[in-house]
């Protein structure tokens, strides 16, 4: 049971940990070591969902946690502040190359057992375990181990039942781990659209989740580039989706938590992104039209990151396959997304006859602030970055 | 699913030349630029280098392509499969005859189609029908003494789909059933010798069944790695090689243990007639041990170069073994070796060292390595590697 006194002194523990924090690190601008104790408050504006302090038992080799307080914010979804904790320690576990396993310490809701003071899992935790489905079988020892962190991860991470049956075939495959995957989506270098893209929609998702390729074996790297460049202008649309402008005493502003009510999907058949939205919208660059979707209303895109070469070459194919998005996804708003390299053709005999012709099949021809230079830095910047991120 | 179809496209020198930009002299730098990606200098520079004219090489080869410019033939989609098994069984080879390359000035072309040709053979693979179509449209290029492009044609719709009827309940099943640790760490409050020691025997449990796991080395003090490295090294078992891991997640080469059976004094008595050098571990680290010591075993700058701690690790270990080989012909050594501490250095130093005396197990002793800890404001011995 958790009490008003266990609180206020886990919160004063959090607050020395943090003064010691800022004495030995920040006021003399140094990075604590992984294996320093590191206290982290995990807020969104003024609502906090997670304390914690942490470090990684260099010995042992699991993850250490010394204070774990979390909030369930009612103004929020169920056991948030148990997946913003539990993201974050099962990260770090990965992060600092520990086992995964992850350990509370003495003082987490402690309870008194042989007149010895023992820890637990946190109760708001194992709550969450029950909500995706995992067992936990260490809990009053205050343990979590490799496998039960695992299934945690996998759960925490959000994919849709066809990627995670494709992730778990890799993993059985032997060809990536789950833990990596997870990692590479909770720790910002892909989004969760952009990684279930990649993982549907490329013939080798394996290759460039483990940045295996070298880039000096061009044709092996150029797969993996080409596959990283298409999920990143997918993100890109998105991102512009997502974005809500609020508009206060006449000026646009951004808030963090504000976004647009969107579920995304993915056609792996056609590399198609499918957008079903919460509320009304606009479709983005499409020349100044002013296209409209709404909650009955869905979006469906064609994705094709193409050089203007590329997009002349490929021209057929992708009419063809836009036509058959826009027959598989009858009553949707379809599109055909390409990079901003269309600029250099747009104005072509072939560029303005291939704008008919997408017109022609009831499609809009969006164009991207992007360009391909631009996406192909960014996804050259995330092969290397998942370089140097731990592999197993 | 999509995926990428190759297309060959093959160009006459004049057909090369597109809005005044020439094809040709693009390849050729390009070329120079691989020959300098092999040496390893300034290689990310090197690789932004080639990644730009390859992109430029490969927007004019579309554009040809989509003007049908040139002869062409389009592979199956098992041509990636193939340069990707050569990579895997002939890396060097394949880098040598730029095989992974996707473009090949006329030049070229006679070499590389041969050495693909004699690759694809030794795999067995010369009856596949992108292998076939590959070596008859180098041949013709070759006779017509044009260059040719390899071109990527993306998001093309898989011929190959997979087989979606799969089980899920009976996936997840062998998917629960993946070898992974199920059990937790005993929280005795132990020294760091003991956790360690632990650590690694734990490792050993679970490397025995199967289940994937390596020890990390991050972090752990220098004294603590090497003493207990030494303790598993010279204790008897079934000899195996310990996984090794880093904090950034980088994996080193793994670590012998139970391989060295320890000298007796007797067989050390006249190796130990001979002095001990003092040998500092690693230059421009402590710049005060510098009057104390000798020489220094590692040189700073030829160390610090890895990217990954494992890539340091085997930098170090490399450097090592190299040095080992040389004192082989320059007869006995007492090292006394002064640690400066550096983790992935530490093991790729000790890593060099016990496969050195594996190997000169069966001879003389020739050498020893007694390790020094500053701790305490002091010099401290540790356990001796002979």
């Amino acid at each position: 049971m958790i009490t008003q006194e266990y609180i206020l002194k886990e919160i004063d523990r959090f607050a020395e940990a943090v003064m010691k924090y800022d004495s030995e690190y920040r006021r003399k601008n140094k990075l604590p070591k992984n294996h320093e104790l590191r206290p982290y408050r995990w807020c969104s504006r003024d609502i906090v969902f997670s304390l914690l302090v942490v470090k990684h038992e260099r010995y042992g080799n699991y993850l250490y946690v010394d204070v774990c307080l979390i909030a369930n914010p009612s103004q929020y979804y169920e056991n948030s502040g148990a997946r913003v904790a539990m993201g974050f320690l099962l990260s770090e576990a990965y992060k600092c190359g520990t086992t995964m396993e992850i350990v509370f310490g003495k003082n987490i809701e402690p309870r008194l057992e042989n007149g010895q003071l023992k820890p637990r899992v946190p109760a708001y935790i194992c709550d969450l375990a029950i909500e995706l489905e995992v067992s936990l079988k260490h809990v009053f020892e205050g343990h979590i181990s490799p496998f039960e962190a695992r299934q945690m991860y996998m759960g925490l991470a959000g994919f849709s039942k066809t990627t995670q049956e494709k992730i778990m075939k890799l993993s059985v495959g032997g060809k990536l781990t789950p833990e990596r995957v997870c990692f590479l989506v909770m720790g910002g270098l892909w989004s969760l659209p952009e990684a279930e893209a990649l993982i549907l929609g490329s013939a080798h998702p394996e290759d460039v989740l483990m940045s295996a390729s070298d880039p000096a074996l061009r044709h092996v790297y150029l797969d993996d580039l080409l596959a990283a460049r298409g999920a990143v202008l997918g993100g890109v649309l998105d991102r512009k989706l997502l974005k809500k402008e609020l508009v206060v005493n006449g000026q646009i502003v951004e808030s963090e938590d504000e976004e647009n009510e969107i579920a995304f999907d993915f056609d792996e058949e056609l590399y198609a992104k499918i957008y079903k939205f919460g509320e009304r919208l606009e479709v983005p660059w499409v020349g100044g039209k002013k296209v409209e979707l709404s909650p009955d209303i869905n979006l469906a895109v064609l994705v094709r990151s193409r050089t203007s070469s590329e997009i002349l070459e490929s021209a057929d194919s992708d009419l063809e396959h836009l036509g058959m998005l826009a027959g598989k996804y009858k009553g949707s708003v379809v599109g055909v997304l390409y990079p901003r390299d269309w600029e250099e053709i747009q104005q072509t005999d072939r560029g303005l006859s291939l704008k008919r012709e997408i017109e022609a099949v009831g499609a809009h021809l969006m164009m991207s602030p992007e360009s391909v230079a631009g996406l192909d830095k960014e996804a050259m910047r995330r092969l290397e970055t998942g370089r140097m991120v731990r592999h197993e | 699913m999509s995926e990428s179809r190759i297309t060959l496209l093959a160009l006459s020198d004049e057909a090369c030349v597109v809005d005044k930009v020439d094809l040709r002299s693009l390849m050729l730098k390009a070329v120079r630029v691989e020959q300098r990606m092999v040496k390893g200098v300034n290689l990310e520079d090197e690789q932004r280098r080639y990644h730009i004219l390859c992109d430029r090489i490969e927007f004019y080869g579309h554009r040809k392509l989509s003007e049908r410019a040139g002869n062409f033939v389009e592979l199956e989609s098992d041509y990636l499969e193939v340069i990707k098994n050569l990579s895997k069984h002939f890396q060097e080879e394949v880098i040598e005859a730029r095989l992974a390359a996707d473009f090949c000035p006329r030049e070229l072309v006679e070499q590389h189609i041969g050495r693909f040709e004699s690759l694809v053979n030794k795999l067995n693979l010369s009856r596949d029908e992108s292998v076939q179509k590959k070596i008859n449209f180098y041949h013709s290029a070759l006779k017509s003494g044009w260059s040719v492009i390899e071109l990527h044609v993306s998001w093309s719709q898989s011929r190959n789909e997979a087989d979606r009827s799969v089980d899920f309940d009976e996936l997840k099943r062998s998917f629960l059933a993946l070898k992974v640790a199920d059990e937790i760490t005993n929280m005795a409050d132990r020294s760091p010798f003991l956790s360690l020691k632990d650590q690694i025997q734990k490792v050993i449990n679970q490397d025995s069944k199967g289940i994937s796991a390596a020890v990390s080395f991050s972090d752990l003090r220098h004294d603590v790695i090497a003493e207990v490295l030494h303790d598993f090294v010279f204790s008897s078992g079934r000899p195996m090689y310990l996984p090794v891991t880093y904090a950034d997640g980088s994996k080193a080469s793994p670590f012998p243990i139970y391989c060295v059976k320890p000298r007796s004094v007797e067989a050390m008595k006249v190796l130990r007639t001979e002095p001990i050098l003092k040998v500092g571990q690693m230059s421009a680290r402590h710049p005060e041990m510098d009057s104390e010591m000798k020489v220094y075993f590692f040189r700073n700058q030829e160390i610090s170069i890895g990217r990954s701690a494992a890539e340091i690790d085997g930098v170090a270990y490399e450097k090592a073994r190299e040095l080992f080989l040389k004192m082989r012909t320059e007869g006995s050594f007492r090292i006394g070796y002064y640690q400066t501490g550096f983790q992935p250095a530490v093991v790729g130093f000790y890593r060099a060292l016990t496969e050195e005396l594996v190997t000169r197990s069966k001879m003389l002793p020739t050498i020893e390595v007694t390790p020094y800890y500053f701790l305490g404001g002091s010099y401290k011995t540790g356990k001796i590697w002979c």
